[in-house]
Parts: structure tokens; sequence; C-alpha cells
């Protein structure tokens, strides 16, 4: 009797599971969905690439998410300058010139995990208070760079360290026993076989990059109006975004459909990536 | 001549002292950022939590910055309902799914919906926000007839655990995966259907991934701002009492406020605010590297052979 109950409990359990699955992958069909059907009508020409202006006597404003969308690429320039150099360099010493019984290299991982698990808004308000306070860089793009550095480090580290760990230990050898030091070897046959790899870390960071509110808004800031530069504050896409949503919430569903074609985009180039590495590898 | 090949000899150990060094230094940077936050939000946040007392600040109902009060325990106890109604409902849903995709999904769809969960993942939380403002909140509205403005802990926890199911499938998954086919392959011939092989040898097996996966979960869902901002109804005079009904948390709070805090102390609260939320996020990382400890530390004892074990942040199609 009892073993017909666990029987029971388990196949439950299994159509359970085939629920949730179906639960998961409708809801992401029902958000693509819905934000693209409600916020592509309003996208316009005027929306993507105008100029916005203001109209203070009546209420009207043209709309336009160009300014963002160029602090936008300011702002992924500059956090890619210094994060990915810090990042892959991390994840060679990590990876390439220490032991795995390292005791350094384990409070290395410690950190990185405790990183990743800070919370973005932590990260903006850190940012803030040390770079745009303390180091008097105020609400910039600068700031924004210097904080989205220290937030996507733990994750191009490990990224790049599983690319590294992912190149044959062959190569290495072959490279070692041509006469190659250990930096010509990184350089000349490690890092090049990992670089789909660090490639594909680079895409996905640009999406958090453009996709970044809560780190954003107190150290670049939470509207954007004019050509940005790097010294005063403005604001990324996702940011502009909450900035309409207080303001006209049709120009803010528009710039959420721009929001998630742009990182639907960018997850597809890097499924791509990441599927032709694996056919390599096989 | 003779010297020629020595000096060179002795530059190229030169560089390769400085290539060593300089990438300690880029791995040293990640420490030191850890300890930079820390000490940082300890600096800011420590004068305002002293100037007006531990006990009134975390258990203190009232949060009136016009007139001096600074109690956060509403927010609090919301974070704490959200979070904790968000891990249930993500939770099961993840766990599930991973399941699923481990052992019960036909190969074709695996990488498919592998490539699904990762985008369910990538997508801002600001249009997660508006997807719950624009969709979940009007049918809560109607659900109760519009005597509520259909805000608060409930769409805040659909929305979260929509939001943290992607990371709890991505590791649940990798842990099952990790299991060993003879485990399932024993269990179907002792005799077990496949349901019963799954969910009562390999699922246990997995158990120690899929909680990490659960506490990266919670870490989520506890800092997770700019969604629960657009659905919670961030009224700072309710405490929580009821599924649908206007609160704030932690983290709406200090975004709500920090732009336009006034004085001084208003300012050095909110970073305070920031602090107690750190300090979750750190109990609840510390969790995870005790618990893999332990484990490690039992495993010792009985010098068994390591079981299996995720690693931490794999993406679904890894």
């Amino acid at each position: 009797m009892r073993r017909k109950i666990r029987f029971s409990f388990s196949f439950v359990l299994q159509c359970l599971s085939y629920l949730a699955a179906g639960v998961c992958a409708a809801s992401l069909i029902a958000i693509v969905a819905y934000i693209l059907i409600n916020g592509l009508p309003y996208v316009s020409w005027q929306f993507l690439f105008g100029k916005y202006t203001f109209y203070f006597d009546g209420r009207k404003a043209d709309i336009s998410i160009f300014p963002a969308m160029l602090a936008t690429l300011l702002l992924v320039f500059f956090t890619l300058l210094f994060c990915i150099p810090i990042g892959v360099a991390a994840a060679v010493y990590i990876a390439e010139y220490t032991k795995r019984k390292n005791k350094f290299v384990k409070y290395i991982k410690v950190a990185v995990d405790t990183l990743t698990g800070v919370p973005s808004l932590i990260y903006g308000l850190f940012g803030a208070m040390f770079f745009g306070a303390f180091l008097k860089l105020g609400s910039s793009v600068m700031t924004g760079a210097l904080t989205m550095t220290v937030m996507l480090l733990p994750f191009v580290i490990r990224s790049t360290e599983e690319a590294l760990k992912a190149v044959p230990q062959m190569y290495r050898e072959g490279s070692y026993a041509l006469g190659a030091g250990r930096s010509a070897t990184v350089f000349k046959i490690a890092l090049p076989g990992a670089l789909p790899g660090i490639f594909t870390s680079v895409i996905l960071s640009v999406g958090r990059i453009i996709g970044e509110s809560a780190a954003i808004l107190f150290t670049v800031g939470w509207s954007a109006f004019a050509f940005p530069d790097l010294v005063h504050p403005t604001t990324n896409l996702s940011g502009m975004v909450y900035y309409l949503y207080q303001v006209n919430r049709n120009a803010a569903a528009a710039g959420s459909a721009v929001l998630l074609v742009l990182v639907v985009l960018l997850n597809v180039i890097a499924a791509v990536v990441g599927a032709r590495l694996n056919r390599k590898r096989k | 001549m003779a010297v020629q090949p020595m000096r060179r000899e002795k530059l190229r150990a030169v560089k390769e002292r400085a290539a060593g060094i300089g990438f300690l230094c880029a791995a040293a940077f990640s420490v030191a950022a850890v300890f930079l936050i820390i000490v940082f939000m300890l600096i800011q946040g420590v004068p305002g939590i002293a100037e007006y007392g531990l006990f009134k600040f975390l258990f203190g109902k009232d949060w009136r910055p016009d007139l001096g009060s600074y109690g956060i325990l509403n927010f609090i106890v919301g974070t704490v309902y959200v979070t904790a109604a968000a891990t249930v409902l993500g939770g099961a849903a993840g766990i599930l799914t991973a399941v699923f995709l481990g052992k019960f999904c036909p190969k074709f769809i695996r990488p498919l919906f592998g490539q699904l969960v990762n985008l369910l993942a990538a997508i801002p939380s600001i249009v997660y926000g508006l997807f719950g403002l624009v969709v979940l909140v009007p049918m809560i509205q109607k659900a109760t007839r519009y005597r509520t403005a259909g805000v608060g802990i409930l769409p805040s926890a659909l929305i979260l655990a929509l939001m943290i199911m992607p990371i709890i499938v991505g590791i649940s998954k990798n842990a099952v995966d990790a299991v060993p086919e003879s485990y399932y392959e024993g269990a179907a011939a002792l005799g077990a259907s496949r349901a019963q092989a799954v969910f009562k040898v390999v699922v246990p097996a997995a158990k120690s991934g899929i909680f990490s996966s659960v506490v990266l979960g919670v870490g989520r869902a506890l800092g997770e701002t700019m969604a629960v901002i657009m659905v919670v109804g961030n009224n700072a005079a309710n405490f929580p009492a009821q599924l649908v009904q206007p609160i704030r948390t932690l983290t709406t709070n200090i975004v709500l406020e920090f732009g336009e805090a006034g004085g001084e102390l208003h300012r050095n609260m909110l970073l305070s605010t920031g602090l107690v939320l750190l300090f979750f996020i750190l109990a609840v990382n510390l969790s995870i590297t005790l618990a893999a400890q332990m484990r490690e530390r039992r495993r010792a004892e009985k010098g068994k052979k390591p079981a299996v074990a995720a690693e931490k942040g794999g993406r679904a199609d890894a």
C-alpha cells in the first residue's frame, strides 16, 4: 500500500515538472509578447534618433532615447575598457599561474563569489559614495563605468577562467616544449584558445550594462536629454526607461521594447558563438 | 658576444616576473574590491545608526524623514515576506524545471530550452517591472474586484519568482546532470519507475547543488530593486499584513529617497538601510560557504568519495 502512494507521489512530481517547464516557457513568451505589443507601436524615428525637446507651455514633449543611447555607448566602451583587461588578467592568474591548492586563489574565489552575490543597488550606493563623492567624480559616465567594472568583474573572471580551462593542456605543453616561457604561452596559446569564450562574456556584459538600472541611477544619473559627456549626469537606456515610466507610460513601454530587442539580440549572438565553440571542441 | 644571450636570458626572466606580478595584481583587485565595498558601506552606514540608535532603527515602525523618525521594521518584514514567497514559488518551479530539463526533456528541445532560460535571466529588471505593472497588477485588481490597488507582496513575489527561476534552473540542472548515470540505472534495475528513479535517487544525490542554487536565488530576490519598485506600492507607513497592500522593501526605500534625501541624517539613514541589506546578503552568501565546508568535513571524516556538486554560477546551456 505504502509503495503505491510513493509511486504516485513521484509521478505527480513528474507531472509538476512538465507543468513548471511549461510555465517557464510561457512566461518568457508572455513577457516578450506583451512588452513588444505594448511598446513597438510607440517606437518611431523621432523616438529612436530624434532630439529630446521640451515644450514648456504645453504638456507635450518630443521624447527621444537617442541621448540615452549615446550615453549607453560611452558607458559600454569605458566599462569594457576597464573591466575586460582586469578580469581576463585575473582569470589568467587563477587558471595559468597557480596550483589548485594555492591559498591566495582560495581568497580570490571567495571574493569573486561574494562580489557575485552583492546586489546591484549596493554597487550603486558604493559607486556613488566612493567614486562619486570620495574620488569626486560626481554623477557621470566615468563613475558609472568604474562602478559597472567592479560589478561585472566576477562574471568576466569566471567565464574567462572557464574558457581557459577548456583549452587543452596539450597545447600548453607543446608550447613549453618549443622553449616558450609562461607569459608567451599565455598570450600565444591559452588566450587565443579562450578568445571565443571571452567574446561571449563581453557580449553578455554589454547586455548587462545596457539593462542595468539600480547601479546606474545614483552613479550616472536617471535622465538624459542632451548629448552626453564623461563628467555630467546622464543615464543609460534602462535608466531612461525608469525616467520615462514616471513621466509617460507609453514612452516607457516603447523604451522597454527597444531594451528587450537589444538584449535578445545580444543573447542570440552569444548563443551562436557559444554553439560554434562547443562544436569546435567536439 | 657570449654575454648577449645571457643578457637576453635575464631580460626574459624579468619580463616573466613582471607579467606574473601584473596578473597577480589584477587578481588581487577583486579581493580589494570586496574589502573596499564592505569597509565603505560600514563607514557610510554606521554613523547614522550610531546617531539614531540601533534598536530604534531596526525595530521602529515609523519611517517619517520629515518628522525625524527612521524605523525600518516595516521594510525588513516586507523584504522577508517578499523574498520568502518568491523563493518558495521560484524555487519549486525552478527545481522542477531543472529536473525536467535534465531528465524528462526530449533531446532536441534541450539546447533550445537552455537558451530560453538564459534569455529569461538576461531580461533587464526594469522590463520585468513594467511587465508586472502592465499585466500582473491589473489582473490582481480585477481579481480583487477593484477593492485594492493590485500592488504589494503578491505581484512582487510573482515577478521575483520569475526572475530568480533562471538562476535556480541553471545551477540545479548542472547538479542534476552531474549525478552519474549509474545512479539512475541502478534505481531502474531495482524496479523503480522513471519518475521514482529521478525523484528518489537522482534528485537527492544532487541536493547540495540544488540547495546552493536556491540560496543564490534568495540572494538575488533580497537585492532586487527596480522590478519590485514598480509593483510593490511603496507606502512606507503600512506594516505588511496582507498579500495585496502597498508596502515598501529595504531596496525600494533606498532608491525612492536617496536621490532627494534632504538632510545629512536622512542620507545616512538610507545608507544604513543599505548596510542592513548588505548584511543580509553576506549572511546568505556565508551560509553557502559554510554548508559546503561542513559537507567537505563530513566527507573527510567518513573518508567517502566526493559526492556530486554543481559548479556555482553555471549557465543553463553549459
